[in-house]
């Protein structure tokens, strides 16, 4: 169970192709658990944990799992809106994995706009090449390189070991709450993206008076 | 090198016995004596009782020296043996060795030595003047020639740098100076002499007079060793190291007998003054000893003290502190029960509000997920909504007149039905079983690959629970009619309200978890059936019904089933300890809760209504 105090709630959503390993890295971020054997999505499933950014602030992130399973592909586009950030998961043993990643991402900024999502490549399944259990068929070096061109973060990860999860979350929850601090992102009405904490007394209104005068600085 | 010393000192007898005889002739032949007695034994053992040699110096002034100022003249003979240091010839240096050591001269040169260079020291701890008896005096008079050359000897010995650039300007002058001086302490002895002379014509007086210097000089040797011991154990405190120990005593005896041999050679012309010097001697060495024995088992009573203490010191010091501590013991544990009181108050506020953020219907729905699929839902739902808006646009004429008539009646089926449903509703229709056969024919006719086993699971839970506090209100009816409530008046207060409290909380949980499970699977049935290739929108709407039937079945049999449960256990309750009010009020919570529940339920129903909508039109 969550902590119900919060400062704020990102909605932060993962797309990737089915099998690679979006719900195990979930599992593994809030439950530190890792499944060996796991039951497709059906649509979307939720996870939920308590984060801290660098100045204390708690960050309840909301986290979207979405199918990765193409026919859920039409169902999965309704969920995209209200994310504030995204985590383009592939497997670091399937290449059509990876060069799926700019179709996935070029869906999330569609259905994300006008909100420009804060984005993180996760290469998953590190575990498996370390083992040599399967062999790396994206070199870092490769997607390092893409991650850079689309200046976003490249984090390789593994579920069962739990190398790299926490970073790949904490780095986009960063990156969120930092465009928050820049006036970039808002509270809004109608948008879910970022919420406001609301079991903190007076946080709404601290939030409000942070990103108001940012947001009229900014037009 | 002995030898050559040897004659040394008895030149340098003769000067000195010169310069004492230039001051007072009545006393030359006597003096003369003595030393004539002395020179023939330089061989002789330091033996104590041996009457042997004496010196000149020694006997003029033992058999003199009343006089108190020679106390004050010591510092000035100091004064005068450093500033002589350089010119003085090595000559005169052992004449005044010699006068002032003669038992040491007869013996081993290097004893002699060793026992001048330990006289200074012994000088050091002497008695205050103040302390000094006039007899004392007189056996501090017997030592002065020797320890003032002793004194002169080591400055020359030890510090001829130090003194020399000082020294060497007035040099000359000094000599002179220290020549006079000489001459004066000479004046003053032969003055003191002249005094004596009469005393010393009587053979009583005489005797009486070394009694007197025997005595005194025992005196002041007991004296002595007990301020030397004593400022040794002073300054030690205990930690006097028993050689040191020894060694003081061993001096002060060494010292003791060097003095005692004075009396027997002024009076060895007697030989009774020899026999009762003897018994002197011995009863002075049994004195000595007796002083310094006690002093040894002073010293390890006080070193065994000490030892006492210091091994006893951490116990003590426990049991100092614990003694100290007692009376503010009532103190400080009163502030820890006070504190610890306080912040179980504190806590127990944390804990209520914590609780009460628990039981809280929308934030454990929102725990559950539940909020989040509805949300999700609601999405997928308005996304269905826009197609079907798109479609419409499309559409016109008799198309688009079906179209309208066709999502009409599927709400319409969808809502009416429900509506039937809730009122034939029965207390039945809420059990697990019910509930499992009727989703398992729901999602059969469905046809959509999900399970409905968390829902199931939720329901079973709930219904175990419900079981166990059944079984719990028995055991304290029981528990009633024994006599113990009387006794635990306090527990009995307690406890009750926390028992409706659980059971209030657990069925506002219990309401949430089936809610939001039940959410869910509407979202992925809804998912499911938007995926589907083909339509049977009849049957959808009659499963959607069906299944918003069955569950909200279930949550008004759940909120009964714990209302119950809350009022049986507030009756049995004793009614003095139980706030009826609280209980009314719990029960509306749950009912209120159980319409919140159905509510959201009925929601994710029509919800449900775009998608099917959407099915049936594609």
């Amino acid at each position: 169970m969550v902590d119900p105090i919060f400062d704020y709630q990102f909605r932060l959503i993962l797309i990737g192709d089915s099998t690679v390993g979006k719900s195990s890295l979930l599992k593994y971020f809030t439950d530190g658990k890792f499944a060996e054997l796991s039951d497709p999505t059906v649509g979307v499933d939720f996870f939920a944990r308590l984060i801290e950014v660098n100045d204390g602030v708690r960050i309840k992130l909301q986290l979207w799992d979405t199918a990765g399973q193409e026919k859920f592909r039409s169902i999965t586009k309704s969920y995209y809106r209200n994310s504030v950030g995204a985590l383009l998961v592939f497997d670091i043993t399937n290449r059509s994995s990876f060069e799926h990643i700019p179709r996935w991402m070029a869906e999330a900024k569609r259905h994300i706009e006008p909100h420009r999502p804060v984005f993180a490549l996760v290469g998953c399944k590190l575990d498996l090449v370390q083992n040599n259990a399967k062999p790396r068929e994206i070199p870092e070096e490769e997607a390092a390189q893409f991650a850079q061109t689309h200046s976003i973060p490249y984090i390789e990860t593994s579920a069962r070991t739990g190398h790299g999860v926490e970073v790949a979350f904490r780095s986009v929850t960063q990156e969120v709450y930092d465009r928050i601090l820049s006036g970039e992102y808002s509270v809004e009405d109608g948008w879910d993206g970022i919420k406001t904490g609301f079991s903190r007394p007076g946080g709404i209104d601290f939030s409000l008076e942070e990103a108001e005068p940012a947001r009229t600085s900014c037009c | 090198m002995a030898n050559s010393e040897s004659e040394d000192f008895e030149s340098a007898d003769e000067e000195v016995v010169k310069v004492y005889a230039g001051g007072s002739p009545t006393h030359r032949p006597t003096s003369l004596g003595a030393e004539e007695m002395s020179l023939p034994k330089p061989s002789s053992t330091k033996i104590p009782p041996t009457p042997s040699s004496a010196t000149p110096a020694a006997a003029i002034s033992s058999s003199k020296s009343f006089n108190p100022e020679s106390l004050g003249a010591k510092p000035k003979l100091l004064q005068k043996s450093k500033s002589k240091s350089h010119s003085k010839h090595r000559n005169h240096r052992d004449t005044l060795e010699l006068a002032g050591s003669p038992p040491m001269s007869t013996s081993n040169l290097n004893n002699q030595e060793e026992s001048q260079r330990r006289r200074p020291g012994k000088l050091g701890v002497k008695i205050p003047p103040t302390n000094i008896l006039p007899s004392e005096i007189a056996s501090e008079n017997n030592k002065f020639p020797g320890t003032t050359k002793a004194t002169w000897r080591e400055n020359v010995s030890e510090t001829p740098t130090e003194n020399q650039d000082s020294h060497n300007s007035i040099q000359p002058l000094l000599d002179k100076l220290a020549s006079l001086d000489v001459v004066d302490v000479s004046g003053e002895v032969s003055a003191s002499l002249l005094h004596n002379s009469e005393v010393d014509k009587n053979t009583w007086s005489s005797w009486s007079s070394w009694m007197m210097s025997g005595a005194s000089s025992v005196t002041s040797h007991v004296s002595q060793s007990l301020s030397t011991v004593s400022s040794a154990i002073e300054s030690g405190l205990g930690a006097v190291d028993p050689e040191e120990m020894a060694k003081l005593t061993v001096q002060a005896v060494c010292g003791l007998d060097s003095k005692e041999e004075v009396p027997y050679e002024s009076d060895h012309t007697s030989s009774s003054f020899n026999v009762m010097g003897n018994v002197l001697k011995f009863v002075e060495s049994t004195g000595g000893m007796i002083v310094s024995s006690g002093l040894n088992t002073l010293e390890s009573l006080g070193k065994k003290t000490m030892d006492v203490l210091q091994e006893g010191d951490p116990g003590l010091r426990k049991k100092c502190a614990m003694f100290f501590r007692e009376p503010d013991k009532p103190n400080l544990s009163q502030v820890l029960k006070e504190a610890r009181v306080r912040s179980e108050i504190e806590d127990k506020a944390r804990a209520k509000a914590k609780q009460e953020a628990q039981i809280h219907f929308e934030m454990l729905f929102d725990d559950y997920k539940g909020m989040v699929h509805l949300e999700a839902f609601e999405m997928l739902s308005n996304t269905c909504q826009l197609k079907l808006e798109e479609k419409l646009r499309i559409l016109s004429g008799t198309p688009l007149v079906e179209f309208q008539r066709i999502l009409i009646q599927i709400r319409e089926q969808c809502d009416i039905q429900e509506d039937e449903d809730e009122d034939e509703e029965d207390y039945d229709r809420g059990s697990v079983e019910v509930v499992e056969r009727e989703l398992t024919t729901i999602m059969h006719n469905l046809m959509v690959p999900i399970s409905h086993s968390k829902l199931i699971r939720v329901c079973e839970d709930a219904d175990a629970w419900l079981a166990t506090m059944r079984c719990a209100p028995d055991e304290d009816s029981q528990n009633e009619n024994d006599d113990w409530i009387d006794e635990d008046d306090v527990t009995d207060d307690v406890d009750p309200k926390c028992k409706l409290q659980d059971i209030h909380q657990e069925a506002i949980r219990s309401l949430a978890k089936f809610t939001a499970a039940a959410v869910e699977h509407f979202h992925k049935t809804a998912q499911l059936v938007l995926l589907k290739e083909e339509h049977n929108t009849q049957l959808e709407c009659q499963s959607v019904v069906m299944m918003t039937s069955v569950i909200c079945s279930r949550i008004s049999s759940v909120a009964a089933r714990f209302s119950e449960l809350l009022s049986a256990t507030a009756n049995l309750i004793d009614s003095a300890l139980v706030d009826h009010n609280d209980v009314n009020l719990h029960i509306t919570n749950i009912f209120f809760e159980a319409s919140n529940s159905g509510s959201y339920i009925q929601d994710a129903s029509l919800l449900f209504i775009p998608v099917i909508q959407l099915g049936a039109v594609q």
